[in-house]
């Protein structure tokens, strides 16, 4: 499955649009990593563990888009846009999006 | 190129499970954690407060004991004599001496404070039928303060409360978290009245030879009691029953007896309460 | 007594839980139904995310289209999220919650685009927002705006 935020695949055609895929994840923290960041305020640096809970929130929602793009017979995934909202107290929501398309 | 929309099928931004499934797990996985790690708390901040020497609580307990209101002599130089007496008896160790406090109030309670000092209500003495009842209560004040009860209860509510509030600031289970720390440290309430009870069982006999009408003392708690019906999981003392039935399981144990005469309180107790102050 | 206010506390809680999960299950799945069904209906106006239109069907009127949703969290699923928060993980309770408010509002941005006579709807874009987070006591909610373009054939000279 390709993925790209580009409009176009340099080198290939694009046979038929296929709509909207999408994917997306709620994640939230647990106390330990909380403990942490409440030290890391004093302190300062980066929250390794959020960066972590992120980026695996991340790869699951990506993994997710890919998913619903096999399900409809898509190549590749173009102009693929990435949105973190916060959705609650500790619960971010990580939502990625793009246009399934046919290549010939 | 052409644009055609093709929907792909439900489920895959969604998770299957139940959601009542993961409420329960959930549920039941913080109501573990917290009941074992506030027990573990709990019982590390009772076993440290005991070796707080008691020299320090009796300075602790001087900034805010007080005298209250006058007391009748006569009931308070009898309550002291047989404070003194029951104190010698109780085996406590060097350098713990116990103070008796008489508060002229309605109110129908005992209690042991730091530094030694138990307080008795009016109302409590008013329903007293004889001495060995008296004596039941005042044995198992200063029972507590043999086992450092009143600064193992204060250091545990502290430690728990403090640990309560780290873990509540972060989280959104507060209520959780704080019904199920009550009730640990309940339980370790009554644990410490059991034992209070034996210890003040042993001494009565001690005194008197013998330990009749000790378990008249829950009979009488139990009548003047407004809140017989809370269940025993949610409340600060066994259920007077199971007090009763403890006591005389031991007695039996000890081969205590269990009959024997009961001594009357001095007149200038059962008369040393004026009727027009009573409040009635 | 402040045992008693406790376990008065713990039964109120009780009952807003049933009460939320109940309510919450019918209103969640009365949705689903709907949005499947519309879905459907308008398979035949493509919401596409690319930036470029098609450049072979010049004679197009474009229009902005746009359609929100706000959709409430109910008490079971915020308590679920919470009890979540302690352990970490997949906040399962919130993900159909943002899947219905997504597809709801591009639906209706749809439904704009159609009632302008639209082919297809290009460069969508979606946005999540969440109202008042959840402070307690505050109503929790999240807002998701989907718009894009609607490309509109122009009527053939007559």
């Amino acid at each position: 499955m390709i993925m790209t935020n580009m409009e176009i695949l340099p080198g290939r055609r694009i046979k038929q649009h296929l709509g909207l895929v999408n994917g997306s994840t709620v994640r939230a923290k647990h106390v330990g990593r909380d403990l942490m960041a409440s030290f890391k305020n004093v302190f300062g640096g980066e929250l390794k563990g959020y960066t972590e809970l992120l980026c695996e929130a991340r790869e699951e929602a990506v993994e997710r888009m890919k998913a619903q793009a096999t399900s409809i017979g898509a190549d590749a995934i173009l102009n693929v846009r990435f949105s973190t909202s916060s959705v609650a107290q500790g619960a971010a929501e990580i939502y990625v999006y793009g246009s399934a398309v046919e290549l010939e | 190129m052409d644009y055609q929309e093709r929907l792909p099928p439900e489920g895959i931004n969604t998770s299957k499970n139940s959601p009542l499934k993961e409420f329960t797990i959930l549920l039941g996985g913080l109501i573990l954690v917290t009941v074992v790690s506030i027990g573990l708390i709990a019982m590390f901040a009772g076993t440290i407060a005991t070796y707080v020497p008691f020299e320090v609580e009796l300075v602790m307990a001087e900034s805010y004991a007080d005298e209250g209101a006058e007391t009748p002599a006569e009931v308070a130089a009898y309550l002291a004599s047989l404070t003194e007496h029951l104190a010698a008896l109780s085996d406590l160790p060097p350098g713990m001496r116990i103070t008796m406090h008489y508060v002229d109030d309605d109110m129908v309670n005992a209690f042991a404070t730091l530094g030694g000092n138990i307080v008795i209500f009016r109302g409590l003495l008013e329903k007293m039928p004889n001495e060995n009842v008296l004596a039941m209560v005042v044995a198992h004040e200063i029972a507590h303060v043999k086992h450092r009860d009143p600064i193992a209860s204060l250091a545990r509510g502290v430690l728990v409360q403090l640990a309560l509030n780290a873990v509540t600031g972060s989280s959104n289970a507060d209520l959780v978290l704080g019904t199920t720390g009550l009730l640990t440290l309940l339980s370790f309430n009554r644990d410490m009245e059991e034992d209070a009870d034996e210890q003040a069982l042993r001494t009565l006999n001690v005194y008197y030879g013998h330990v009749a009408c000790a378990a008249e003392l829950f009979a009488v708690l139990h009548d003047s009691d407004d809140m017989t019906n809370v269940p025993e999981f949610f409340s600060t003392h066994p259920m007077d029953e199971r007090r009763i039935e403890d006591l005389n399981g031991l007695a039996v144990r000890k081969g205590w007896s269990t009959r024997g005469k009961a001594t009357p309180l001095p007149l200038a107790v059962t008369t040393g309460f004026d009727p027009a102050s009573s409040g009635l | 007594m402040e045992l008693l206010a406790q376990i008065g506390n713990l039964l109120i809680v009780l009952i807003l839980l049933a009460l939320g999960y109940g309510f919450g299950r019918m209103a969640e799945s009365r949705h689903y139904k709907s949005i499947i069904a519309r879905e459907k209906e308008f398979a035949r106006l493509p919401a596409i995310a690319s930036r470029m239109p098609p450049v072979k069907r010049p004679y197009h009127d474009q229009q902005l289209v746009y359609g929100n949703t706000v959709v409430s969290v109910d008490y079971f699923k915020r308590f679920l999220a919470g009890l979540r928060s302690v352990f970490g993980g997949r906040v399962t309770s919130y993900e159909t919650l943002l899947d219905r408010a997504r597809r709801e509002s591009i639906l209706r941005m749809k439904e704009a685009a159609d009632g302008l006579g639209a082919e297809m709807v290009f460069n969508i874009k979606v946005e999540t927002a969440s109202i008042s987070k959840g402070r307690r006591n505050a109503v929790g909610s999240v807002e998701v705006l989907a718009y894009g373009t609607a490309l509109i054939p122009r009527q053939a000279a007559v």
